[in-house]
């Protein structure tokens, strides 16, 4: 299993597995009971701070028990719920990835994605000439539903060639 | 050592020994979550009942 993320909190070893669950090594046995509120609320704090990972996992797509407690849009690539208002968490129905005012800046300025058109006119393929980049690891990322990273931040269209 | 007072949260086993440690267990060696959400979720209410009941008790 890969890790999207992981952390070491004083000294439990926590990962956040490709899948969205979370592990934690190290045996969860402490000295005493501050220790163990205080390595708790570590924790939960780092994992608050992910917001992005702040989904179900997939057997719970669609009955997510997170739905309640966040205000919902209407995710730009499936037209589902399952899409936060806060644009840097990906949507629970299709995993699109938060990329959503950047994207819409792009599609209005520049052309379309060559595996999926999300213009709202035009539904030719073909026309996106460029690349995405995060700006978190400056790694290319090459379609608009998988992050090749842990995205956290800003991904920005690098355009490679205009077509008139 | 015979625990002092324990807890099912979730799925998840927590007791309390009277040296004052803490054991929390899975089915496992690791201690699994099936989602971030579930993860903070439940180490919340662990620590509730931590704060609340049992060190209530001991005050």
């Amino acid at each position: 299993m890969s890790w999207l993320d992981w952390q070491n909190i004083q000294d439990e070893a926590i990962a956040v597995t490709a899948d969205g669950e979370v592990e934690i090594s190290g045996g969860m046995v402490f000295e005493s009971l501050d220790e163990a509120i205080d390595n708790f609320r570590a924790i939960t704090a780092w994992l608050e701070g992910k917001r992005w990972e702040m989904r179900p996992n997939n057997s719970n797509v669609g009955q997510s028990e997170t739905k309640q407690n966040f205000e919902k849009a209407t995710c730009p690539h499936c037209n589902g719920t399952g899409f936060e208002s806060d644009s840097h968490t990906p949507c629970e129905w299709c995993g699109g990835d938060g990329w959503m005012p950047q994207r819409t800046e792009i599609r209005s300025n520049v052309g379309h994605h060559p595996s999926e058109c999300h213009s709202d006119n035009c539904k030719e393929p073909h026309m996106w000439v460029g690349r995405f980049i995060c700006s978190d690891c400056t790694n290319f990322v090459g379609e608009l539903h998988d992050p090749y990273c842990s995205y956290k931040g800003v991904v920005t269209f690098e355009q490679l060639v205009v077509e008139s | 050592m015979n625990y002092q007072d324990w807890k099912w949260i979730g799925d998840k086993e927590v007791a309390t020994y009277p040296n004052g440690a803490i054991v929390i267990t899975d089915d496992g060696g690791e201690v699994n979550f099936k989602s971030a959400f579930e993860a903070c979720t439940q180490l919340r209410e662990i620590i509730t009942w931590l704060e609340e009941e049992v060190l209530g008790e001991r005050i």
